[in-house]
């Protein structure tokens, strides 16, 4: 297993600043997965509901669910509401 | 600003508070322009029928530069103008700007099509939150744009 660390921003960042998930691949539907498990595990079904509207970043790239992470810590960005 | 990004056209950037409302015009500096056009997004005293004092902007500094950046090309691609845009980071009270959009263009009209365009895709397309807090210091994130293509 591979840990990965998520990085909150938005909304998420009242959960945790970051928090660490394990996954079998850095593909990002895993990411995601794992991600929706540990946000089920603390009972934050709220948050569950804003990760299906929400997308991964690598860096400054944002990662499509078919797409790959390339590091060990990924960015979890909530819908954009700026201005 | 904290992290700036700029071409021979346009310049963006993120500013730690409120965004300044004045002394920006040398940016767009272009004697053979006749027209500037601005915008200044002034967080107000209520939303959604709720009371707000201040608004506590969340920014992906990398991300958020990077789309600015990409937005600011595309337009100033598709307009003779000169454009700058900068957004807020961080706690912006009532009255104060968060975000300052200003283009410069020979005739208004480009000027005007531009800060417009720019404030309507800076909503959906650059990594930045917004949690407003009350009078009681409640606080809530608003919703937005998913960056998602398949929402």
């Amino acid at each position: 297993m591979i840990k990965i660390k998520v990085a909150c921003l938005g909304v998420f960042r009242d959960f945790r600043d970051d928090f660490e998930v394990e996954v079998a691949s850095l593909a990002v539907a895993d990411i995601r997965i794992a991600v929706d498990q540990f946000l089920d595990s603390h009972e934050r079904a709220d948050l569950r509901i804003v990760l299906k509207r929400s997308i991964f970043a690598d860096g400054d790239e944002l990662l499509k669910d078919n797409m790959m992470a390339e590091g060990s810590k990924v960015s979890l960005l909530p819908p954009v509401a700026g201005g | 600003m904290f992290v700036e990004s700029s071409s021979e056209y346009w310049t963006c950037g993120l500013i730690d508070g409120a965004c300044p409302m004045q002394g920006l015009n040398e940016k767009l500096s272009d004697s053979a322009h006749g027209a500037i056009a601005q915008f200044f997004g002034v967080v107000r005293n209520h939303n959604q029928g709720l009371k707000a004092v201040a608004v506590d902007y969340d920014v992906h500094p990398e991300l958020a530069i990077k789309a600015l950046s990409e937005l600011c090309a595309e337009l100033t691609e598709r307009h003779p103008v000169r454009l700058l845009v900068i957004h807020s980071r961080g706690l912006v009270r009532v009255g104060e700007a968060s975000v300052v959009i200003m283009a410069s263009s020979a005739h208004r009209k480009d000027a005007l099509t531009v800060v417009s365009e720019a404030i309507d895709q800076l909503k959906v397309r650059v990594p930045i939150w917004k949690k407003e807090i009350g009078p009681d210091d409640d606080q809530r994130w608003l919703d937005g744009h998913s960056l998602r293509d398949d929402y």
